[in-house]
């Protein structure tokens, strides 16, 4: 992947392509499985979508998604963290929808307070960040099983009102369309590949 | 039936430890603690916290993970707490007068089982960490009242047990002394000493809208299921209904008695940002306005 944009190529596609690399790297560093965080994003974006959620969020859900475990680059020591490091990332890529950080941080607290990095329970949980803990909690699994693991889990690490959008995305059978990064949301003025590189060197030394 | 609050208090330890580190500051005081997981989280980063609260239970939750460093309970010593001893007489009518919408027979039968189960365990800390799983267990029960059809029927020792022993995961230590105390504020601010005071009060008149989850969790704890919080507010720093300018008073004294900390993290929500603003101007001190969301705004002052 060259890291400067080719002639006539949109600046933003090229840096959100390299924020999907990095993503993935953080997805490996993590031990998830190759392609873990765009599917994760895309369930998560479809979710939205059927929620009415607006345009702009749902670009922050599919940033926060792609780039779930991107702090684990730089620490993957102790993984109640890695949001931490992450959120604090995404807080110095200034081309990124404003809201992707806080998702990053969140979206692994449980709803019943039991989640990572600060026990967050209840609405205090963004309903975005609550999407892609679910999202996360049946990727790997049968529609099936998925469903019977998140209505176990409905009250508890997953909130019932993200299980009962899930069960209605189903029962419509909607399938989450392969997710491309949404380029189009970045600030054009700030797809600095060079910066970016410089926040990741900093957080990882 | 009980209603639900649709919003919680958000503090995060993750934000306050971004804030203490770049004050280069080691050690915390809040006196309104509520549950202690945010104070948890800056003790397993190295930082020493002292926490106070005027409920009883959070300040027991606390001494099983804020001050304790090594106490677990072990899969034998839940099971005694979650499942009823063979032989033994339980009161059991206890908590019959919740029976109602929000609770069935068996809740109750199982809260007044667990409590006195609880009461019998001889280490603080163990008694902390087992109030905080069977308050999710509670929290559970009254979601599933508000949203019967959403969720799973679980058998309550089944869910207890679950919670119970998940609670020792948060058990840390960090070579540092940490406390907690059942206090008043101000009792919490004159006792100990920090490098930094995180001030989160309540709103005025805040005690009439807390989450029932939290006041009828006290109400069980003290073994009495009529208790209100009215009766604790009474003696409290802001009392039970002050007016505006009490409230507002009541802030400003808190402010001059926490002179001897460098530092104040004061959160509170946007709309009252520039009012609480004022008041820590007018005590000397320079603030810097941290604001993550409406309801998350730090107003970190120095001086």
């Amino acid at each position: 992947m060259a890291l400067f944009p080719q002639p006539g190529t949109d600046p933003r596609q090229r840096f959100a392509q390299m924020l999907a690399f990095y993503g993935s790297l953080g997805d490996a560093a993590s031990g998830y499985p190759r392609g873990f965080g765009p599917r994760k994003a895309s369930i998560a974006v479809a979710l939205a979508t059927l929620a009415e959620i607006d345009e702009a969020s749902r670009d922050a859900i599919g940033f926060a998604g792609l780039l779930h475990a991107i702090g684990a680059i730089a620490h993957h020591e102790e993984p109640r963290d890695v949001p931490v490091y992450g959120a604090r990332l995404c807080e110095r890529i200034a081309a990124l929808p404003p809201a992707t950080a806080e998702l990053v941080r969140t979206q692994s607290e449980s709803w019943d307070g039991t989640g990572f990095p600060d026990q967050l329970r209840w609405h205090a949980i963004p309903f975005a960040a609550q999407l892609l803990l679910l999202s996360h909690s049946v990727l790997m699994l049968s529609e099936e099983d998925a469903l019977d693991r998140v209505n176990a889990e409905s009250g508890r690490s997953l909130s019932p009102a993200a299980v009962a959008l899930y069960a209605r995305w189903l029962r419509l059978g909607e399938k989450a369309a392969p997710l491309e990064p949404p380029w189009h949301a970045l600030d054009p003025g700030a797809c600095d590949v060079i910066s970016f590189l410089t926040e990741i060197t900093d957080e990882m030394t | 039936m009980q209603q639900l609050a649709r919003r919680a208090r958000c503090i995060r330890g993750s934000r306050v430890l971004e804030i203490l580190q770049r004050s280069d500051a080691h050690s915390v005081v809040d006196p309104f603690m509520g549950l202690p997981t945010h104070l948890n989280y800056l003790k397993r980063h190295g930082i020493a916290v002292h926490g106070g609260d005027l409920l009883s239970w959070p300040v027991c939750v606390g001494k099983g993970v804020v001050s304790n460093d090594l106490t677990l309970l072990r899969d034998d010593e839940t099971a005694a707490i979650v499942e009823a001893r063979p032989g033994r007489i339980y009161s059991g009518e206890s908590f019959m007068s919740w029976e109602g919408a929000s609770l069935g027979e068996e809740h109750c039968t199982y809260l007044g089982i667990w409590r006195e189960n609880v009461r019998e365990l001889r280490s603080e800390a163990q008694t902390g960490l087992a109030l905080l799983g069977l308050w999710r267990v509670f929290c559970y029960w009254l979601q599933k009242a508000e949203e019967p059809d959403a969720m799973e029927d679980i058998a309550p020792a089944e869910l207890a047990w679950h919670y119970v022993r998940q609670a020792s995961q948060w058990v840390a230590t960090n070579g540092r002394r940490n406390t907690v105390r059942c206090a008043d504020a101000v009792a919490t601010i004159e006792a100990c000493n920090a490098d930094a005071l995180l001030l989160a009060p309540p709103s005025r008149g805040g005690h009439r809208s807390i989450d029932p989850r939290v006041w009828m969790w006290e109400a069980w704890w003290r073994g009495n299921p009529a208790f209100t919080l009215e009766q604790l507010y009474a003696e409290s720093t802001f009392g039970t209904h002050p007016s505006e300018t009490e409230y507002m008073f009541a802030l400003k004294n808190l402010i001059n008695k926490s002179s001897k900390y460098r530092l104040i993290l004061f959160l509170t929500a946007s709309s009252h940002a520039p009012e609480m603003e004022s008041l820590l101007r007018d005590a000397g001190r320079a603030v810097e306005i941290l604001a993550y969301s409406d309801d998350e705004v730090y107003l970190v002052a120095r001086g």
